[in-house]
């Protein structure tokens, strides 16, 4: 029985420092968020990161585990923090509370808590309420050209009051295409400021934040560019057309696409773990986003497409691997070894 | 010549050097312990004494020898009394009591008389003799025997001398050959001689620039050798011998095979001028340069340490303090001391004294979060996370098909790893199970076999019965028809024998 195994020096990094990294990352686009759609952000954020947090503790309690380790690795604040950042600023309040609860009991715990669960629990949770609240989900944004007050923003979330309301550009940029050329989109209210600029700021929080991440290497680039790349190439094979199809621009710059890049498809747990697995990981989730924004029902697609991508992510792994050392080459494919 | 090397190893990590705590301090012999040990459980097969219980011995003496052809004599480093023990703790990671030899030196330190030195009209057994004789095992970690290493009869080209060192603490390399470069040189000049290579590469990290100097002015000094001084970036496990070929080379050594097959050998320094030692001097290894170093100890360096001296004399030595954790070789792949009281060895080439503060003990394992962090320091370009969850899912054989044997258990994966994971632990585990499926195959293949050639040969009795019954019944039928029975008998006696010819044929076991 060997008490201390080698190597006996490790580089002083845990699970726990590189959640915080996440955290902090996720700052200043939250910021920019509170500043373009108002204080459902915080509110939202708020009801997640509650009912994450008390779903983890009582799972573990039912698991007869020990509760605080889970809870001091700081996971499941961040499943939620990402979920909370997800919501429509005005949804009711249910929806956030819902979306902590899924997202670490039926994305995270059911499988086994961390580092056990085969798709991103935030998207799992986005997806859940997508399909089983519509209406909740897809009404209820924020036209940053129209911000509501703390006031409003609570009557819409604990009340009925209505008003504020509306949807997402890439939502209304779809539904405006059928009927009206690009120049005419354009005079939309929603597209006052331009068709991406106050959104594109907050594609730009979210990229510093990435940056952030990379250079703390707390994740790798080739997700992030994989999923980019992704979108970007059909959106401008296609994007020319502006009258039918969205602009690539729009693609990059509003809805989640930046936001996904840096903080959905970089989830270690859920993705592929090789460097190449990782990069064919986020061009599948861009493509397939492309596609379900394009030729699908809802406002955006990157809980989809991850979650699809999520499904693949150990084949993508089988046939990725690099070449080993001495070997001639590459093992690709699953290792179908007699078992023991 | 110094040479920048072109190539770099895979992956690779950068920990903390902390060569500064003994490097610094010139090379000092460590005073003679009050008795030495020397465990006879060292080499593959044993060792048993050559000399008698109480016997008085001479330094340079032959005390113990080699049972199997892997032996690795011990010879005695001063002049005392030798005396069996049992319970000796061997110098390993399991500290497992077992016999050995205790000499307590008298204090006069009388040699025995040289052998003669050799030359090079000398043949290649005669030097290989030698080796054997004097005792010399590769002195970087491994332990193999160097005659047997050096025996190989696979072509040679080149010599590559290891100088890397890339452990963090140790610093005994680095010491030898600021003290002894020359030395090392007419080391590798034997090696190149008995081998035939052509080419003598020094391959050496870039933080140790006093070795540098000292070995390209050795180097210009003794040009018979011709040895090209490559000098590659500091980066841990850049040492190992498969990444420092790839390093100096570009090539990599075919998985399963040794650097033979591709003409090249790799010698450890301190190896280089043991074997110059025996066959230009004539004397034994009983001595090595061990580092002792660690936040622990108060007086660090670099010692020239008779072998079979007891650990816990090179901490008093070093003055380390109660609480220090004791390791012996370097924090990536050494290994904690069960025993001090185990003696020092060939590969002794560090004691590190740690304050419990230097090397904290392990936190509690965390589950894997795929970060992949593991799969970019690893020098082998293994998918470390995918071995370890192949091993924790009982499926060592899977974990073989993707690649656990090429894992050389550096040690950088489980240093990056955010989780805490003792990766290195997990795949120890899997080899062993390997190894045990192994064994198990040999013996269940050698059972089967065995059950086989027995059935056979019951088969083959049971015939011969059958066949015997028959002309006995013949026999009987024909005398009851009133036939001759002279010829009846005939007739059985040939039934018979065609029996007992059938029974030969079949096998016998």
């Amino acid at each position: 029985m060997i008490h201390r195994p080698s190597p006996h020096r490790r580089r002083a990094r845990s699970t726990q420092d590189v959640m915080r990294d996440v955290l902090l990352a996720l700052v200043p686009g939250t910021l920019v968020m509170l500043w373009l759609y108002g204080p459902g952000v915080l509110t939202n954020l708020l009801l997640t990161l509650i009912a994450g947090v008390a779903t983890e503790a009582a799972v573990m309690r039912l698991r007869g585990r020990a509760v605080k380790p889970p809870l001091r690795d700081l996971s499941a604040l961040v499943a939620s923090a990402l979920i909370g950042l997800s919501l429509p600023p005005l949804a009711p309040f249910w929806i956030p509370l819902l979306a902590g609860v899924l997202a670490i009991g039926l994305g995270k715990q059911l499988f086994g808590g961390l580092g056990h669960n085969p798709f991103n629990p935030a998207m799992v949770a986005y997806a859940v309420l997508l399909i089983s609240f519509p209406v909740a989900m897809t009404t209820t944004w924020v036209s940053p050209t129209r911000v509501p007050d703390l006031l409003a923003t609570l009557g819409h979330q604990f009340g009925g009051a209505d008003g504020w309301s509306g949807a997402t550009p890439l939502d209304r940029y779809k539904d405006l295409a059928t009927r009206l050329t690009q120049s005419e989109i354009a005079q939309d209210p929603l597209f006052n400021a331009g068709l991406v600029m106050p959104w594109a700021l907050l594609a730009l929080a979210w990229a510093l934040g990435g940056a952030f991440l990379i250079w703390r290497r707390a994740t790798f680039w080739h997700a992030p560019a994989g999923l980019i790349l992704g979108i970007l190439l059909p959106a401008g094979v296609f994007g020319y057309d502006g009258d039918q199809f969205v602009p690539a621009s729009m693609h990059l710059l509003t809805g989640a696409t930046v936001f996904a890049a840096f903080f959905i498809v970089t989830d270690p747990v859920s993705g592929a773990t090789s460097p190449r697995g990782r990069l064919a990981f986020g061009f599948g989730a861009g493509v397939l986003t492309w596609v379900i924004r394009t030729y699908g029902g809802y406002p955006d697609a990157i809980a989809f497409a991850v979650l699809l991508m999520n499904l693949a992510a150990p084949m993508l792994d089988q046939f990725t691997r690099p070449r080993v050392y001495g070997h001639d080459a590459a093992r690709k494919g699953p290792v179908l070894e007699k078992r023991s | 010549m110094i040479h920048q090397s072109p190539h770099r190893l895979t992956g690779g990590i950068h920990p903390d050097e902390r060569k500064d705590l003994s490097c610094d301090v010139p090379v000092r012999p460590a005073p003679m312990a009050d008795e030495l040990v020397f465990s006879l459980q060292t080499g593959r097969h044993g060792l048993e004494p050559c000399v008698d219980d109480g016997a008085r011995v001479l330094g340079g003496e032959c005390i113990a020898r080699g049972t199997g052809s892997f032996s690795q004599a011990w010879h005695a480093p001063t002049s005392g009394t030798l005396h069996y023990i049992d319970a000796l703790p061997a110098t390993d990671a399991y500290g497992r009591p077992g016999p050995g030899l205790r000499l307590v030196p008298d204090g006069e330190d009388h040699w025995c008389d040289a052998e003669p030195a050799l030359s090079r009209d000398d043949s290649r057994e005669t030097l290989l003799a030698r080796i054997e004789w004097a005792g010399i095992a590769g002195m970087g970690g491994a332990g193999f025997p160097s005659h047997i290493k050096l025996a190989s009869d696979k072509p040679v080209t080149t010599l590559i001398i290891n100088m890397a060192e890339c452990e963090p603490y140790i610093s005994c390399d680095d010491a030898l050959a600021r003290s002894q470069a020359a030395d090392i040189l007419r080391g590798a000049a034997w090696v190149k001689h008995i081998l035939g290579a052509q080419r003598v590469l020094i391959g050496i990290e870039d933080n140790k620039p006093d070795a540098i100097a000292a070995l390209e002015s050795a180097a210009a000094a003794n040009p018979a050798v011709d040895a090209e001084i490559w000098v590659c970036p500091t980066v841990y496990p850049s040492g190992g011998e498969k990444q420092l070929i790839q390093i100096l080379t570009g090539e990599e050594i075919p998985a399963g095979q040794l650097p033979q097959a591709l003409g090249y050998h790799m010698h450890n320094p301190a190896t280089l001028v043991a074997i110059y030692d025996a066959i230009e001097h004539g004397r034994p290894l009983t001595h090595r340069l061990v580092t002792l170093t660690g936040e622990g100890a108060a007086d660090r360096g670099n010692r020239k340490v008779a072998l079979g001296t007891p650990l816990h004399a090179l901490t008093q030595l070093a003055g380390a303090s109660s609480d220090s954790i004791l390791i012996m070789g370097g924090p990536m792949m050494g290994f904690e001391v069960r025993s001090p009281a185990a003696g020092v060895v060939k590969t002794t080439n560090c004691l590190l004294m740690a304050s419990p503060n230097e090397l904290p003990a392990a936190e509690p394992e965390q589950p894997c979060i795929r970060c992949g962090e593991c799969a970019t320091v690893c020098p082998a370009s293994l998918q470390p996370q995918t071995l370890f969850w192949q091993i924790q899912a009982d499926d060592a054989p899977r974990a073989q098909a993707e690649g656990l044997m090429d894992c050389i258990e550096c040690g950088a994966c489980a240093y990056v790893c955010p989780s805490q994971i003792p990766l290195v632990s997990y795949y120890r585990h899997g080899k062993d199970q390997l190894r045990q499926r192994a064994l198990d195959q040999v013996k269940s293949d050698r059972a089967r076999e065995r059950f086989e050639a027995r059935q056979a040969r019951l088969d083959a009795e049971a015939e011969a019965k059958a066949a015997k019954r028959a002309a006995r019944a013949a026999a009987m039928e024909a005398a009851k028809s009133g036939e001759d029975p002279r010829k009846a008998e005939v007739q059985a006696a040939v039934a018979r024998a065609r029996a007992r010819a059938k029974q030969k044929d079949t096998p016998d076991t």
